[in-house]
């Protein structure tokens, strides 16, 4: 017996029956005192098991007489065995995020299925699966004396064949055979790919679906997602990114900006745990300029709304000040001489645009210097200046219909045109009819032109 | 060479006889040295199995040793190259189902496979129903999945990644074919669930690099597969045949070949005034017009536009209804 010794059944076998029959015995001594026939029933096994020299000379009831007790037990056995959720193990709880996945599962039946897994997750070193094969081990019997008994033999290898691989006859059963790969490897394989498949799925459903479409094929748990996040760096990264991508490339969303940025449950996460944060803001300090641009719009655009309006109807002894303010929304780290010239710059740029807008004639030179302008450094806020008085100088609509196709010849900056005017349109929403009217106009010419 | 030959063959034996009344004999150490030998030809499949020349040598002694046990024992199950990449779960499997298998050569097995801490095979089994359970999860809604499993998805991605490796070394053309007839062949159910396995494979977009050699072969393939690619285009869903065509033109030829093969015998009822299929085995009018309806509404619209402009033309150009299927198909779609 020496193979059996070291090969991890060790003495437990006859042990875990031991121990099957002590709590029996004291479940008898609580409820109610033994009667004299039970004691003596108990003395004899005690004395059968002090004198038993082999492992199956402990075995204590036939696999007969354990059917005659409970007729059930090898179809409940049969059933677990063919039950995924029983057999996957305790290894499967790392894949626990997954739980709400499904669309046939309703929220009910999900969560029931987790909460069961979880009971098992929580005693970490007990797997079903090992419960399982323990329980139908003790139905073996090692010499069967019966029909019964060497029909249950049959059953169990039967299903341990079913355990070790899929049936005959299937596709799945094709796969695994011809993979060139022992079934553990291949399987291993398949769980990688599973996983990732479905980590893209949930990333993209959570980033591109919008909380009012029908879409709703995904319907994950939030804390299920989070989790997720926390055992998947790439899934965590994945979802960054796909929000920096949706929000640069899509101008129409940013009315909804602060919506999408909710929905992504990126914030959420990243407040409820640490090291989500600060991976999160480690990847959006590699985009510096969209998370400062992103945040100060988020958090404090609206003086840079009321500055820039205001400069398209002041006078020139007025407009400094709020030059200055609209400068340092787009160039807060400027110092010193950099500084002088780019209030330069805005000077020029102010008078330009006020001459373009609001003169009898359109001054070609003017044209030109603003059209080079949007091309250096300073061209977002030269843009938003241009903006600006696109939609409240009193010019006509032809007059800045002709401005802006003649400044805005480059397709990059007539995109930034429409992020910027889509999101100034969300900031005076109720403005009236007139500021709507205007817009709409606006957003017209730069999809055409 | 001789002695890995050698070694092969006599685990081949060992596999044979673990299925007969011999194993009565066994004990833990003969089994454990049985495991040892199995593992050892497995090894020689990882390193030797994208190896044409090589290949050859051992398949060839695999086809001589069969032939000899299935003389001796009759009943004798065949051992391919493909088993010998499984040899130890050869091994376990045949020895569970064998009746003569002693009770501590079960207790020894049924270690291995789940009570063990490190239980091999016991793992693949918790893999398997983890990936079973995660495979019927997600069946997508979206118009490009076709509403495929993820379960069905990654079996195609597995094909390809197969198929992939033999291809990164020459010389293994016949063997990924012979692969592919050994999966039809065993797939069961009829060919659905294989035909739908290679339309996942030929959709799927896991492919690291743009290389798309792999798919190119199930396509080349499948040209050699008449039947195969037959039924893909009779029985696919209109949707799943466009969607193929516009990937693949390779694909997209055959099923127009299809379509055109149907509707040219179709005849026409003049007393009904409808096409009617004089046999089984083609599609109907109305299916015929499903079929293009879908491509007429996908990207490939001008080029079924032109195809049917051109049939009709052929047909003698006529513009009125029960002359040419060509002029009623044409009217259907516009």
């Amino acid at each position: 017996m020496k193979n059996a010794t070291s090969s991890g059944l060790s003495d437990g076998e006859g042990s875990s029956e031991r121990r099957f029959f002590e709590s029996q015995f004291y479940r008898f001594t609580i409820m109610a005192p033994l009667s004299e026939l039970q004691m003596r029933f108990w003395m004899d096994k005690a004395v059968q098991w002090g004198q038993a020299t082999s492992l199956s000379a402990q075995q204590d009831s036939s696999t007969t007489e354990a059917m005659k007790q409970f007729p059930f037990v090898g179809q409940f056995l049969g059933r677990l065995c063919w039950n995924p959720y029983v057999t996957a193990d305790g290894k499967f709880m790392l894949l626990l995020p997954f739980g709400g996945v499904t669309p046939n599962w309703n929220g009910e039946t999900g969560l029931t299925a987790i909460t069961y897994l979880q009971s098992f997750s929580s005693e970490p070193c007990i797997s079903c699966r090992k419960l399982l094969l323990q329980c139908l081990w003790l139905l073996y019997s090692a010499e069967p004396q019966n029909v019964v008994e060497n029909r249950a033999n049959a059953w169990i290898r039967n299903l341990l064949c079913h355990l070790s691989s899929e049936d005959e006859g299937s596709m799945a059963h094709a796969l695994e055979k011809h993979s060139g790969f022992p079934p553990p490897q291949y399987y291993s394989g398949c769980l990688k790919k599973m996983v990732s498949l479905l980590s893209r799925e949930v990333t993209d459903s959570r980033i591109t679906s919008d909380a009012t479409s029908e879409s709703k094929k995904l319907v994950m748990e939030d804390v299920a997602l989070m989790a997720l996040w926390s055992l998947s760096l790439s899934s965590l990264e994945q979802a960054v990114l796909l929000l920096l991508e949706r929000v640069l490339s899509d101008p129409e969303i940013m009315p909804n900006l602060e919506t999408v940025v909710a929905d992504s449950l990126l914030p959420k996460a990243s407040a409820l745990h640490c090291h989500i944060f600060l991976i999160v803001n480690d990847v959006f300090s590699g985009h510096r300029a969209v998370y400062e641009l992103w945040f100060l719009l988020v958090q404090c655009g609206h003086w840079v709304d009321v500055a820039g309006k205001l400069l398209v109807s002041v006078e020139s002894e007025h407009s400094k000040p709020l030059l200055f303010l609209l400068m340092f929304y787009h160039h807060p780290t400027n110092r010193g001489h950099q500084s002088t010239q780019h209030n330069m710059v805005a000077k020029q740029a102010w008078s330009d645009l006020r001459s373009l807008f609001l003169a009898h004639t359109l001054s070609p030179e003017r044209l030109t210097a603003v059209n080079k302008m949007l091309c250096t450094r300073s061209a977002n806020f030269v843009l938003s200046l241009l903006l600006n008085f696109a939609v409240f100088s009193q010019a006509s609509t032809s007059r800045t219909a002709d401005v802006l196709q003649q400044v805005l010849t480059d397709a990059g900056v007539r995109h930034r045109a429409m992020c910027l005017l889509c999101l100034m349109q969300q900031r005076l929403k109720g403005e009236g009819g007139a500021v709507d009217a205007r817009f709409r106009m606006l957003k017209d010419r730069l999809h055409t032109s | 060479m001789e002695a890995v030959l050698h070694n092969l063959e006599s685990t081949v034996e060992l596999l044979a006889v673990s299925q007969t009344d011999m194993v009565a004999e066994w004990d833990g150490e003969t089994v454990d040295r049985a495991f040892q030998w199995a593992h050892y030809c497995e090894h020689l499949h990882t390193r030797f199995h994208t190896n044409p020349s090589v290949r050859a040598a051992l398949e060839s002694r695999l086809h001589e040793t069969n032939q000899l046990l299935a003389h001796a024992f009759s009943g004798h199950r065949c051992v391919t190259l493909s088993d010998v990449a499984q040899c130890r779960h050869r091994l376990f499997t045949g020895l569970l189902k064998n009746p003569a298998t002693p009770h501590p050569v079960m207790k020894l097995l049924l270690s291995k496979f789940g009570l063990a801490e490190d239980a091999e095979d016991g793992q693949g089994a918790g893999l398997r129903s983890a990936c079973k359970l995660l495979g019927d999860f997600l069946k997508s809604n979206r118009k490009c999945d076709f509403g495929f499993s993820a379960g069905t998805r990654v079996h195609g991605m597995m094909l390809l990644q197969r198929i992939q490796a033999l291809q990164n070394r020459p010389g293994n053309q016949t063997y990924a074919a012979k692969l592919l007839d050994s999966l039809l062949e065993d797939s069961g159910e009829g060919q659905d669930s294989f035909l739908t396995l290679i339309a996942v494979a030929l959709l799927s977009t896991d492919t690291m690099t743009e290389d798309t050699a792999a798919q190119e072969f199930l396509l080349d393939w499948l040209k050699g597969h008449d039947d195969c690619l037959h039924s893909m285009c009779q029985t696919f869903p209109p949707e799943l045949c466009t969607r193929l065509s516009q990937q693949w033109p390779k694909f997209r030829l055959a099923y127009w070949d299809n379509l055109k093969k149907s509707a040219i015998s179709l005849e026409y009822d003049v007393s009904k005034g409808l096409w009617v299929q004089p046999c089984d085995g083609t599609a109907s009018f109305l299916t015929l017009v499903d079929r293009f309806k879908s491509l007429w509404n996908s990207p490939l619209k001008n080029e079924t536009e032109e195809l049917l402009v051109a049939l009709k033309q052929a047909d003698g150009d006529f513009d009125v209804e029960g002359l040419s299927v060509w002029t009623d198909l044409f009217g259907q779609l516009k």
